[in-house]
Order: structure tokens, then C-alpha cells, then sequence
């Protein structure tokens, strides 16, 4: 049966923000401005900030997915964001440890059987002194992998 | 599938092999500071207070009606950051005798703010609600937390009255 991609899909953590914590059945908009961070205060760009979320992979098909990788596109303007791999309850994001894979290496994920979720963290930094936005800031995330 | 640039929103490739690529894309901006937020070279104020009675009259100007000139090298006026999460964060006083403090809140975020110690009843400060105005002559210390997930700081005047 071919993959939908309504399938795969991010859910949001329990705890405000999606900052951690168990699952919810609240969906993480695939895009849109804020569909997952909040704009960067204004005073942060000067002194700098890490911002910390947690949202879960979830295959909903009825397929096993496999050879999982997972890259960051990273912002558009001068930010980080850094992926790390979660548990199904932890809460808190600062303990995790978090890599930038690009293309060329790839981050990878479990298999997921069908109902599977798996726990992602992001950590986006603003560096100290960062530039103002010139245009609003894009962030992607890309997975590949096998639906067998 | 080599694919290295930004992909277009809702990117879904399929094989008829079972591969697979999805791309998520996740979009923001920064706040702009209003005017009012712009940093102070110089500060210089006069509060006038106004008093309430039981009922929430407000009294008359004959009554209670001050105005209390405050050069600027006794007063500050500043928007200290406090990170998302962080609690009781020391404001720092800038005397050990100061006479006003008035903490107004942040405008996207609510905060608490406790004074002299932690161990005291929080006051909540939510965007657009009240501020705290105090006769702060003794007042030792002020903590401020910040339960969100964003960096906020409430804006915190203090004045040593003129003698």
C-alpha cells in the first residue's frame, strides 16, 4: 500500500510549548509561520537564547518504516537548530545530546512500525549579537527512508 | 534523491520502491521593539501617585496627590532578559535604600515576581494587566521568574527620592 504523506506526521509534547513530556494528539503543522517556534524576542538577538522543543515523529500508515535518516536545512537567518533523540516521558531538553546532521550524513532513526512514535528534540540557539531577521526565519527538516 | 537546497513546502516524494522523502518546514521572525522598549540614554522622571481608598475612590489631588522629582542619577529604568524556565532571578536594587519600584509586565508572556526573598507569595504579571507599584523603602531584594518558553523580562523602574 503506497505511503501517504499524511502518515507521517509531528505531534506536540504535553508540557507548554511542546517543551517536553509525553506525546499529545495535537498535530505540529507541517508549515506555516510559528507552527512550532515563537518569534525570537527582539532583546534575545543581543544577548543570545536557546530555545528547547519536543515533538514526536509518528507513522500512522500500516507500513514498517525503515533506513530512517533525518537532515537538518538549517535557518534562514543567523540561528542554529540542533536535533536530538528523546524518550517517550523526559522533560527536559537541556540533557540531551544534539547533532546537525546535513545530507551528506544523515541522522538516524529507529524503525517504526505501524503506531510507532519517536521522541525528537530541538534546540534552536541565537547566538549572542545575531543580526535582525531580515526576512522571516525558515528552519526545515527532511526524512527519508523505506515503507515496505 | 540528492537533493541539498531548501525543498518546497510540503515536499513528498515517493518510489515505487517503498522509499520515501518528506520535508517539514517550520517558520518565524523576531519581535520589533516599540519605541517605548528603544534604550534610554538618559533617564529622568516625575511619578505622580494617586491613592485609592477601601472603596476604590480615588481620593482627591488635596488629599494625596504627590509629585516626586527624580534626577536621573538616583532612578534606573531597565528591561532585564530573563530566560525561558528560569526562576526567582535576582533584579539587582540600586540602592540599599530605594523609595519606588514599579515593576510593569512584559508585553507577550506572564511572569511572576516575588520581593525580599523566594520564599514569599508571588505577584502574577500578565501581558496587559497590572503592575506592581510599591513603597519600596523596604525592600531588599526582587526575584523574577519566568515559566515560558521564550526569553521576557518585565520592565523594572526604581527611584531614590531627592532629599
Amino acid at each position: 500500500m503506497p505511503l501517504l504523506p499524511s502518515q507521517i506526521t509531528f505531534f506536540a509534547s504535553a508540557q507548554p510549548f511542546s517543551s517536553g513530556g509525553v506525546i499529545t494528539i495535537q498535530p505540529v503543522p507541517e508549515s506555516g509561520k510559528n507552527n512550532l517556534f515563537q518569534d525570537t524576542p527582539w532583546q534575545s538577538l543581543e544577548a543570545g537564547q536557546v530555545v528547547y522543543k519536543k515533538i514526536f515523529l509518528k507513522n500512522s500508515s500500516t507500513t514498517v518504516l525503515s533506513a530512517l535518516l533525518v537532515w537538518l536545512l538549517q535557518p534562514t537567518e543567523q540561528e542554529v537548530v540542533s536535533i536530538g533523540l528523546g524518550t517517550p516521558t523526559d522533560t527536559d531538553g537541556t540533557v540531551v545530546t544534539y547533532s546537525n546532521p546535513t545530507r551528506d550524513e544523515g541522522f538516524a532513526l529507529p524503525t517504526m512500525n505501524p503506531g510507532d512514535a519517536v521522541a525528537i528534540w530541538l534546540r534552536k540557539t541565537t547566538p549572542p549579537n545575531t543580526p535582525a531577521f531580515v526576512n522571516n526565519n525558515l528552519f526545515q527538516i527532511a526524512l527519508t527512508g523505506t515503507s515496505t | 534523491m540528492a537533493l541539498y537546497g531548501q525543498l518546497p513546502f510540503g515536499t513528498f516524494l515517493y518510489g515505487g520502491n517503498g522509499s520515501f522523502l518528506k520535508a517539514f518546514s517550520f517558520t518565524w521572525n523576531q519581535t520589533q521593539p516599540t519605541p517605548e522598549e528603544e534604550p534610554m540614554g538618559q533617564i529622568n522622571y516625575e511619578l505622580t501617585l494617586q491613592r485609592i481608598d477601601d472603596e476604590n475612590n480615588i481620593l482627591t489631588d488635596a488629599d494625596i496627590m504627590a509629585s516626586l522629582p527624580l534626577p536621573s542619577d538616583i532612578a534606573s529604568d531597565t528591561e532585564p532578559l530573563i530566560q525561558p524556565g528560569q526562576i526567582d532571578q535576582p533584579i539587582p536594587l540600586i540602592s540599599g535604600y530605594v523609595d519606588f519600584i514599579l515593576i510593569i509586565p512584559p508585553k507577550t508572556v506572564t511572569m511572576t515576581v516575588k520581593f525580599n526573598d523566594t520564599g514569599g507569595t508571588p505577584f502574577t504579571l500578565r501581558p496587559k494587566g497590572m503592575g506592581v507599584l510599591l513603597d519600596a523603602q523596604n525592600i531588599t531584594g526582587i526575584f523574577v521568574s519566568n515559566p515560558s518558553d521564550i526569553a521576557a523580562g518585565p520592565r523594572v523602574i526604581q527611584a531614590v527620592r531627592q532629599q
